[in-house]
């Protein structure tokens, strides 16, 4: 372990890291713009120079290996005025929108003139200007706001290794470019929006939506595969208007899909189910939730009566968080002790892989499996022990011993088809969901659920990670979380916590852990300050 | 978006027949291949070989050697717009370049650029209507020694004066492949 | 001290009129290839060993020692070595090498074979400037007589050794000049140079171990192999040994590539090429344009890798491309041109290259326009210090010829700048330039002028 001193502080690094990461690493900000961990060293964008003593000159921190007993100055006058200097010279051709511009608050530009800068240009020519271009499905390019800083070229051909992105021409011409008619279309995306350090990739998504300041997040995972990607979810007045990656170093790295990048759309979809209804003589009314969750529960205790044990089941949804899924499970189990326990479906495609451009080896897969948590809801059907069944098996039976059900649903999309399922098209049904399909409508009871962003809890992905998450934004009004729903029914006092279930359901959920303030504070290089 | 000024997403590349035909691909696979241990090295090669055949190198003809050399083609036009020599829009059939650095300056280069813009009514970076002449000043050409210096097509024109090359351009044949060098004599050899 | 008679243009006379291009069979008729022949006898280290003591400075403008160049190469062969023969000359006012290469290639090929058995190359690439078609032809075919009499291929003379020598063509891009950019260049990429470590000597082209020469320091090669390090010493000075092609270009009366040993004085290589035409002398560039100008008191400067660095206020000799001008001659006019050369031959990677000479251009380009201000030499001044590899602040060297330039041009002729710059009468608000003396910091050190 080499101890470096940084402008007086000694910090001790890693073996053969770099200047800059040790001092990221140890949580002194230094500045920055070409450099992330997760891509090549270009060297490029200068402002990181520092001063090593026995080094006559300026040298790249970000390059520059890290020796035991290093004596390093980020704040000699040699390498404050480079970076006094750089920030002057970025900003030569930069247009100054910020009012407009959609990364002001969180750009390192301002950041770094504010803290590096100068308050005034000296620069009196004609500034260049450079086109915007539409790039991608989902990215934006304003040339003009650009810094040159090529980490968007490095990630499509180290990362996603689809090389889409290019330099256009050369010295102060210079652009980022497509080459024409072969967009950015991978399912990676969307990172060269994060990556930007400044506001000249833009997600076509979040445009002129909202100002960054206004954003709170909430760390949560993602809901559209296996692969649980770590996620902050950034939210105001109740909705949510975007996803950024959080970083981990055993599951996504810096990065996330697209899919997982705009997941949460359905949560913000305007046909979410509202309203609870149970059926009234045959018809489909409207009633409180409270009522229709209490009917349900006194309709299912008849139908034991009337047709002995086992003849109920409860499909538990792989969306769900190990904790409601136990609680379902409990309660099914409480009303009948035979009760069928069925894992939903799990959609299955294909892994996607990336593949570094320039040597061939695996960056980042995509899950083929699409829901979060069939491995947490096996396990917890392991714990609850009984009858279980996945669903194809369940669908395919045609003893017609189960006479009625709780369903619980979450899914983002269309889970069930047109057509229902022979198992589940007649007898009682509870129907937990949050989008309008075919069963919702066939629902003899049904209960408007919250979407993962809504709750809080945890899944388990491919890797056996016990991953947990937060809510970000209260469910729409008429839905409830489902566990609260479950504690209230199984007559459980106090609250419902999450955090609690996971503590009495022991290990290994309680490895599931929500990152702490300080450890979110210390994340990314920017902070949101309450005005 | 009308504040979008450029969609390059949905830019088409015009494509008919494919312009690097198998005899390209065989002259750059026997030439330059073995030479190489990457077929990516052999970029530079064949852009100039394109350019060569079609006088300019279109963006069809960029994307036919990125699958010929299994590069992205990104990567190819990454390369190509880097290198100031590859025409990546299409030129006139004869190229005059006139060198502006300081040892032809200071001779009077720009009285050279002066006279052919306005012997064929263009501008610096300008082709005239007919496609015959295109006219670009360039840094250094490297016979300092001889300034003023102006390239036309592959051929260096040293000791320059207005009027000089006024003759040459005279003198220029129809076809550009039949103007060729005069320095280049083998003597001994094959 | 002495030059008897030409070394490298021993088979170029000086007289256009006269020269012939020397293919093979004239180049072994007057000797040439009997030190490949020698060579092949020595041991690779022997090799290095003479040239090292011969005391060869690299002739492409840093000056390094070749021999020592040649020693950071693993002795231990584990891969394939490369050499890279740099004949990307592009610099304003540099036009050696392609003389070399146009009239006596064969010399240069016979440096490339000793230079990859001294360091075992097995393949050679020339990099040679896409604008150059002429010399391209001229070496292509003799690099094809070479193949043809054994000279390269798989059986070097007999000796069943292995080399291999192509020429790849740049296209356009002074930047390819830059050991390192020119590799990506040969790589098939962009020609941005790379950070260094890994030097080119362990991790060059394709990633193996890579030496990079320039033109004529491999001519010199088989000459000190014939006549030993001793006899190289004789000519020079003791720091800068052995005779120097000088491009004289500019306000001359007979312009052209001259060769005499390093160490002449200024008034001694403008004699050599005639005297000034037009009018008396007033500067010279002194080495191509990066290494900036020598002033009229300054005739007295040797032309050798030091005396132009201490004395003459110049980053270094460079290529001896001399850019000499008469009095005549607009030095307010002359820097915008050569800004404007950097400008527009920034690669673009890093961002005071990029953005500051782009700046400067557009500063010079409005003095000369008579839109000049008088803070604007403050500015222009204040610039240069920023950019360049010798603070540091940028990847290679290519900024710091913008720098040297200004630097030179603007402190050795700052009455004729000032005149194009005039006080302005109105006070602008505007933030505090340096100005004269007083201390600034920059990323060079303190503001020194």
């Amino acid at each position: 372990m080499p101890k470096i001193t940084v402008d007086g502080k000694n910090i001790e690094c890693k073996d053969r890291t770099n200047i800059l990461q040790a001092c990221l690493d140890a949580g002194l900000e230094r500045p920055y713009y070409c450099y992330h961990p997760g891509l090549s060293v270009v060297a490029s964008c200068r402002i990181c120079l520092c001063e090593v003593e026995g080094i006559p000159k300026l040298v790249p921190s970000c390059q520059t290996q890290v020796r035991d007993g290093m004596v390093v100055h980020f704040n000699s006058s040699k390498a404050v005025a480079n970076q006094k200097q750089t920030m002057e010279y970025l900003l030569v051709n930069h247009p100054l929108d910020c009012p407009v511009c959609d990364q002001a608050g969180e750009c390192l530009l301002q950041d770094y003139s504010y803290e590096y800068g100068r308050a005034q240009s000296r620069f009196e020519e004609d500034k260049a200007k450079k086109p915007k271009k539409d790039v991608g499905l989902n990215v934006l390019l304003y040339s003009d706001r650009c810094i040159m800083c090529t980490r968007c070229v490095r990630f499509t051909r180290e990362v996603s290794g689809t090389s889409e992105l290019y330099v256009d021409g050369r010295g102060h011409k210079e652009e980022i470019d497509i080459f024409p008619g072969k967009p950015l279309n991978n399912k990676l995306s969307g990172n060269v929006v994060d990556l930007c350090p400044v506001g000249a990739l833009l997600d076509k998504d979040f445009l002129f939506q909202q100002r960054v300041w206004l954003l709170k997040r909430t760390p949560s995972i993602s809901p559209v595969d296996a692969g649980g990607e770590n996620i902050y979810l950034e939210w105001n007045d109740g909705k949510i208007y975007r996803t950024k990656p959080r970083y981990n170093s055993g599951v996504n790295k810096w990065w996330i899909s697209d899919d997982t990048r705009y997941a949460y759309k359905a949560v913000n979809a305007p046909n979410r189910l509202r309203q609870a209804m149970k059926t009234e003589l045959g018809m489909p009314t409207a009633c409180s939730f409270n009522d229709a969750a209490e009917t349900a529960v006194a309709k299912l205790k008849q139908i034991v009566v009337d047709h002995g044990q086992g003849s109920l089941y409860a499909v538990l949804s792989p969306m769900m968080p190990c904790e409601e899924a136990h609680l379902l499970g409990t309660l099914i189990r409480s009303i009948d002790p035979q009760a069928t326990l069925v894992l939903g479906p799990v959609p299955r495609g294909d892994d996607d892989v990336f593949m570094n451009y320039l040597d061939g080896s695996e960056t980042f897969r995509i899950q083929g499996e699409k829901v979060p948590n069939r491995r947490g809801v096996e396990r917890v059907m392991q714990i609850l022990g009984g009858k279980t069944v996945d669903f194809a098996t369940f669908i395919a039976s045609t003893s017609g011993a189960t006479k009625a059900g709780w369903i619980a649903g979450g899914y983002l999309s269309d889970w069930i088809g047109t057509e229902l399922p022979a198992p589940l098209k007649g007898g009682f049904k509870v129907v937990q969901d949050i989008l309008p399909n075919e069963l919702t409508r066939n629902a003899d009871v049904l209960l408007p659920g919250a979407a993962w962003a809504e709750k809080a809890g945890c899944w388990e992905n491919y890797q056996g990670a016990m991953q947990a998450f937060d809510a970000a934004v209260p469910p729409p009004e008429g839905a409830r979380v489902e566990g609260k729903v479950f504690h209230k029914l199984l007559g459980r006092s106090g609250m419902y916590d999450a955090a609690a279930v996971r503590v009495s359901l022991g290990e290994p959920f309680v490895q599931a852990v929500l990152p702490t303030e300080v450890e979110m504070a210390g994340e990314p290089a920017f902070e949101f300050v309450e005005l | 978006m009308p504040w979008i000024a450029e969609d390059r997403r949905n830019t088409r590349v015009a494509q008919s027949q494919p312009l690097l035909t198998d005899e390209l691909k065989k002259q750059i696979a026997d030439t330059y291949f073995p030479r190489y241990p990457n077929k990516r090295a052999c970029l530079l090669p064949a852009l100039h070989m394109v350019q060569h055949e079609y006088n300019w190198i279109p963006p069809a003809a960029m994307q036919e050697i990125a699958e010929f050399l299994e590069i992205a083609p990104a990567e190819v036009i990454d390369t190509a717009t880097f290198y100031e020599e590859y025409w990546l829009k299409p030129k006139g059939k004869y190229l005059i370049q006139v060198c502006r650095s300081l040892s032809c300056e200071i001779c009077d280069s720009r009285k050279l650029t002066d006279h052919v813009c306005k012997k064929y009514n263009i501008e610096v970076g300008e082709t005239t209507p007919d496609q015959r002449f295109t006219v670009v000043e360039l840094e250094c050409l490297g016979a300092c020694g001889n300034a003023p210096v102006a390239l036309i097509n592959d051929v260096m024109h040293e000791d320059l004066t207005p009027e000089a090359l006024d003759a040459e351009l005279n003198k220029l044949p129809d076809d550009p492949h039949d103007y060729k060098d005069p320095g280049i004599k083998f003597a001994s050899g094959h | 001290m002495a030059f008897p008679e030409p070394v490298l243009t021993k088979r170029i006379p000086l007289n256009p009129a006269d020269r012939k291009k020397v293919w093979y069979n004239d180049y072994v008729a007057t000797g040439g290839y009997k030190q490949l022949r020698a060579a092949l006898d020595m041991s690779g280290q022997d090799i290095i060993k003479t040239v090292t003591d011969s005391g060869l400075r690299g002739r492409g403008g840093a000056g390094f020692s070749a021999g020592q160049k040649w020693s950071f190469i693993p002795k231990e062969k584990k891969t394939t070595h490369y050499l890279a023969v740099n004949a990307d000359e592009s610099e304003p006012g540099t036009f050696k090498d392609r003389h070399l290469m146009e009239w006596d290639p064969h010399q240069m090929l016979e440096g490339i074979a000793i230079a990859c058995l001294a360091t075992q190359c097995d393949i050679a690439y020339v990099f040679i400037r896409g604008e150059f078609h002429h010399g391209t032809k001229v070496v292509e075919q003799a690099i094809k007589e070479a193949y043809h009499h054994g000279i390269f291929g798989n059986n070097v003379m007999g000796t069943g050794k292995k080399i291999d020598c192509y020429v790849h063509r740049g296209a356009g891009a002074y930047i390819c000049g830059e050991e390192t950019g020119m590799l990506e260049a040969i790589e098939g990429k962009r020609g941005w140079p790379r950070n260094k470590p890994p030097f080119p000597a362990i991790a060059g082209v394709f990633g193996r171990p890579t030496v990079i020469n320039n033109v004529e320091t491999l001519c010199c090669v088989p000459h000190i192999m014939e006549r030993g390090p001793a006899w190289f010493k004789t000519m020079g000075t003791p720091s800068s040994p052995g005779p120097k092609l000088y491009g004289m270009s500019g306000h001359l009366n007979r312009p052209g590539v001259y060769e005499h040993e390093l160490g002449i004085t200024l008034q001694q290589s403008i004699d050599m090429a005639g005297g000034m035409k037009g009018g008396a002398f007033k500067g010279a560039i002194c080495g191509g344009i990066s290494m900036g100008v020598l002033a009229q008191h300054q005739l007295d400067v040797k032309l050798d890798f030091d005396d132009v660095r201490f004395r003459g206020g110049c980053l270094g000799l460079g290529t001896a491309g001399m850019i000499v001008m008469n009095e005549h001659t607009n030095m307010v006019r002359a820097l915008r041109n050569c800004v404007r050369f950097y400008a527009h031959e920034s690669c673009g990677q890093c961002t005071p290259c990029r953005e500051g000479s782009a700046w400067m251009k557009k500063i010079l380009d409005r003095i000369v326009d008579g839109y000049g201000k008088a803070r604007d030499l403050e500015m222009l001044l204040e610039l240069e210090k920023t950019m360049g590899s010798m603070p540091g602040t940028t990847i290679c060297g290519l900024a710091d010829g913008t720098a040297w330039a200004t630097r030179t041009f603007i402190n050795k002729y700052y009455d004729e700048f000032a005149a194009a710059c005039p006080e302005e009468t109105t006070k602008r608000v505007s933030l505090p330039i340096s100005r004269g003396n007083r201390e600034v910091a920059t990323p060079m050190g303190s503001n020194t002028r």
